[in-house]
């Protein structure tokens, strides 16, 4: 591009890489460094003198900092006498945070694109904005770009095709991701279906949907959350140090952020096009590179420390095999043969637009006999973290001695064939013992009597109905949204739709995939997703998307770069609106 | 400090509506003039004294649309130069509230446009109900209450839908879902949505119910209704779904161009909507309408709003 120059903030290397190579440009040298007071200083490394200047910078698990990154850069470019600034931000940052919750809440989307327009953005290009009508909340110009023509395709592609579109469902699990849904249903021609979760004290028992019929002609499965936590005392002892080594890493990465860009580009699927959409396939050879990944990543920014320092906790005590069985073990027996339902849901996804406030939640908190307090949750929602890293890299760590790459079945596998479920367990013997005994559990018809298990929930537990409205029978399932953060609304969903509605299976789907702290953990142990698609618009290290066998990254690198590309020549960018621009 | 209080100003949009609420708050409407002069242009005459005054202009969006907003924007102007203390926009229905993202390429964002201009013509505080999306906020630099006409819509249910219990909530579109969930919650029903579903760009939509509505009375909510096209046909998909009886409730009822028509001739057993936007001569010709009156809600918020208490009690709870 003539007279544009595109520079990269350190959120998302990876990413603006591979829209340079789609433009076909260099990213622009800038030298972004930290003052040992951790204040950020940008310096742009070329004239920018009358030029337009394109700075890519998505939100990341450090978003502040970034943020801060992103406006310094721009501040810094505007001061150089750049002739238009345009800030690309593939996921904006504080973008949840679009409207007042029902009392006194900030609108802090508002004030990151007021901050934004100060420092002298003229032209923001983004991505997927929570809603849309945020795009109101900018002076400067915004285009929002959709990952829907992206995601779309490759589902057609890949699910659709497979599956049949008679055969797949688009799911929201919320009343507010009913447009999302609709438009995707309509896109792909498929059917869809809303998940309800009602939160108000029943009355009733619990579902009130042709899924009641459906719960009560299927036999008893173990359910999720109670699997889970029993796995969590299983495994691992609470108390290894998960937190401190968090901000060990965090100390740590102040003086090793400052490095050219250049050198520590990474990419997150694989560097030819070839793998664009497909990256999974290419992660696997990667993973198992071995020694010399895991020091790269060792020096890495500090979620590399995340969940380096688990391993390294492991390895002094190597995971045998009878320690694997036991816990599969324990992992089995954990059902919950209750007939009354209590579901757990997450409050960290009431942020959703569930339109739940404190004092309603407090109304709605039924609390049973063997309700835990508000500090034992935290503890289990601890503890849960832990179990699900440690057993991903007890997984990993057996995969890598054993030389294959982990759980390459149901990777290859995105969707399952139309046949029985006998196909279905055939793929699952060669699986890994986990996987084969977690899918198996509610592939029997007469599952062994259990001894009650107390559930110990995530968060808070209380009664709930969780209502499906549509038919999932038999049916591939989509669940959307456009982001998805921790995962356990999803996973309540899924575990609903797979024991309850009958559904063939559950692929989690979303524009934006944040994956913080232990998520991709928890989907990995999740028996009830077969995989979870999401874009590349937010990072995820590497050792992340290695060590998770469900995650599929699709490459939205060609949409940002195509909308710099329009943008600069003047050209309209509403193609890409309902396009592929490849 | 004594001589602070409530001044209520009126613009030609809802008299009726600031009537209500001036006499709930026990006072007077302001005396202001607001008429035009022989080119079109409006003129606003405040007949007494704002200064130091907490004042609270009511004008809704509806009718002449653009005529009310400007007069709005002159009378806040009008105090703001007269020395009032505190000017309080009230916006029953918040005029372009649907225009309020780019939904295609190159449209406006109007609402953004119209937040700025309260803005600038001095208002310092919004108040309104029901915003199309709560993003509205977002688009002004002062504070926004946004009420909601959904507690007094509940209190309704119950009072007047016979059988209600077997009732079920059906949202018309997929934008509105989250909003019957709220009342099915609140109200402990069932929920429906119904899709308009588009194969292809020139083909007729189908209509796509989405849940169980047979033998039961089947209560259409949303925000808005204007031609009610939507709304006809989301009746008759429901009836012919087995529904019993169907209700539509509605907080801001624009019911322009054929509305009225299309009611009388649907099976719609009744439309309800909120007295934000004025309405009584279209009952006259459509039988079936019937009206929520939220001029409580509204003088309750301006009410807390002057004396500093809070306004969010009144987001769970439906005034007397």
């Amino acid at each position: 591009m003539r007279n544009a120059k595109l520079f990269a903030g350190t959120s998302h290397l990876a990413l603006a890489q591979r829209v340079a190579t789609h433009l076909g440009a260099e990213l622009a040298p800038v030298s972004l460094r930290r003052y040992t007071n951790r204040e950020t200083t940008a310096d742009l490394g070329c004239s920018v003198r009358d030029k337009d200047v394109y700075i890519l910078q998505s939100g990341s698990m450090t978003t502040n900092d970034h943020l801060m990154e992103a406006l310094i850069m721009v501040s810094a470019a505007r001061l150089a006498s750049a002739r238009k600034v345009t800030v690309v931000m593939p996921y904006f940052p504080y973008s949840k945070q679009s409207k007042k919750k029902k009392r006194r809440g900030a609108i802090s989307g508002k004030l990151v694109a007021g901050m934004l327009g100060v420092a002298g953005a003229d032209h923001v290009i983004t991505m997927d904005l929570h809603a849309s009508q945020m795009s109101g909340f900018f002076t400067v110009p915004v285009d929002n770009l959709f990952s829907e023509p992206t995601l779309a395709r490759w589902l057609a592609e890949h699910v659709v095709k497979e599956a049949g579109a008679g055969h797949v469902a688009v799911v929201a699990k919320n009343a507010g991701g009913a447009k999302r849904v609709t438009a995707l249903a309509d896109r792909l021609g498929t059917g869809f279906a809303l998940i309800h979760t009602d939160n108000a004290p029943s009355t009733r028992p619990f579902s009130r949907t042709p899924s009641t019929v459906a719960l009560h002609t299927l036999p008893q499965t173990p359910r999720g959350p109670g699997m889970f936590a029993t796995a969590v005392s299983a495994a691992m002892p609470p108390g290894s140090p998960l937190r401190a080594s968090i901000e060990q890493a965090e100390s740590d990465e102040g003086s090793g952020s400052g490095s050219d860009p250049a050198l520590d580009v990474r990419t997150i699927v694989d560097g030819g096009s070839k793998g664009r959409g497909r990256g999974r396939g290419k992660k696997g050879p990667k993973g198992s590179k071995g020694p010399k990944d895991k020091r790269g990543r060792a020096e890495g920014p500090q979620r590399a420390a995340f969940y380096v320092s688990p391993l390294a906790a492991a390895q002094e005590q190597p995971p045998t095999p009878e320690a694997l069985e036991l816990g599969a073990v324990a992992f089995c027996d954990a059902g919950t043969p209750g007939v009354e339902i209590s579901e757990v849901l997450n409050q960290s996804d009431s942020d959703d637009d569930d339109g739940l406030d404190a004092s309603r939640l407090l109304e709605m908190v039924n609390t049973p006999a063997d309700e835990s307090g508000p500090s034992d949750v935290q503890h289990n929602a601890e503890a849960l973290a832990q179990a699900a890293v440690g057993i991903l890299e007890q997984r990993t760590h057996r995969a890598l001695s054993l030389g294959r790459r982990p759980a390459a079945v149901p990777v290859e596998t995105p969707s399952p064939s139309p046949s029985s479920s006998s196909a279905a367990a055939a793929a699952m013997a060669d699986a890994p013992l986990m996987q084969r005994i977690t899918s198996g559990t509610h592939l029997q018809s007469d599952p062994p009597v259990r001894p009650p298990v107390a559930v110990t929930s995530w968060h808070k537990k209380r009664t709930a109905r969780i209502t499906l409205v549509g038919d999932v029978h038999d049916k591939v399932v989509l669940l959307l949204d456009d982001m998805i953060d921790h995962p356990s609304s999803f996973l309540t969903a899924a575990e609903h739709l797979m024991v309850h509605c009958g559904a063939r299976a559950v692929c989690i789907v979303a524009a934006h995939g944040l994956f913080s702290g232990s998520s991709l953990g928890e989907i990995e142990i999740c028996p009830y997703v077969q995989s979870v698609i999401v874009t590349n618009s937010f990072p995820i290290p590497d050792e992340l998307t290695t060590a998770s066998s469900k995650l599929i990254q699709i490459d939205i690198a060609p949409v940002l770069a195509e909308a710099i590309r329009r943008n600069h020549n003047g050209e309209s960018i509403s193609y890409l609106f309902d396009r592929n621009p490849y | 400090m004594s001589s602070n209080s409530i001044r209520i100003l009126a613009g030609n949009s809802h008299p009726a509506l600031a009537k209500l609420i001036a006499k709930r708050l026990g006072t007077d409407l302001a005396n202001v003039t607001v008429s035009k002069y022989s080119n079109q242009e409006t003129a606003v005459t405040i007949g007494e004294s704002v200064r130091d005054e907490d004042v609270y202009i009511i004008q809704s969006g509806c009718g002449e649309i653009n005529d009310h907003l400007m007069e709005l924007l002159i009378m806040i102007n009008a105090c703001k130069t007269a020395s009032a203390r505190r000017i309080t926009a009230v916006l029953p229905c918040f005029p372009y509230a649907r225009q309020d993202k780019k939904d295609k390429s190159r449209a406006p964002i109007s609402a953004k446009l119209v937040a700025n201009m309260l803005t600038v013509a001095g208002a310092d505080h919004v108040i309104t109900m029901d915003l199309h999306a709560s993003q509205i906020q977002g688009f002004f630099d002062r504070p926004v209450d946004n009420l909601y006409g959904e507690p007094s819509v509940l209190r309704y249910i119950k009072e007047n839908v016979p059988d209600w219990k077997n009732a079920i909530i059906v949202s018309p579109d997929a934008g509105g879902a989250k909003r019957a969930t709220s009342i099915a919650d609140h109200l402990d029903l069932d929920f429906a949505l119904i899709h308009k579903e588009r194969k292809k760009a020139n083909e007729v939509s189908r209509m796509v119910l989405v849940g169980d509505v047979k033998d039961k009375v089947a209560i259409l909510v949303d925000d808005m209704a204007d031609t009610c096209g939507t709304l006809g046909l989301a009746a008759k998909t429901l009836v012919d779904n087995g529904a019993c009886a169907v209700y539509a409730i509605v907080i801001h009822g624009v019911l322009s161009g054929k509305a009225l028509d299309v009611i009388n001739n649907s099976v719609l057993t009744r439309v309800v909507v909120t007295n934000t936007i004025p309405h009584a001569e279209k009952k006259k010709i459509c039988p079936k309408l019937d009206t929520i009156d939220v001029s409580a809600v509204l003088a309750e918020a301006i009410r807390r709003t002057h004396n500093g208490e809070s306004v969010s009690y009144l987001f769970g709870h439906a005034t007397i």
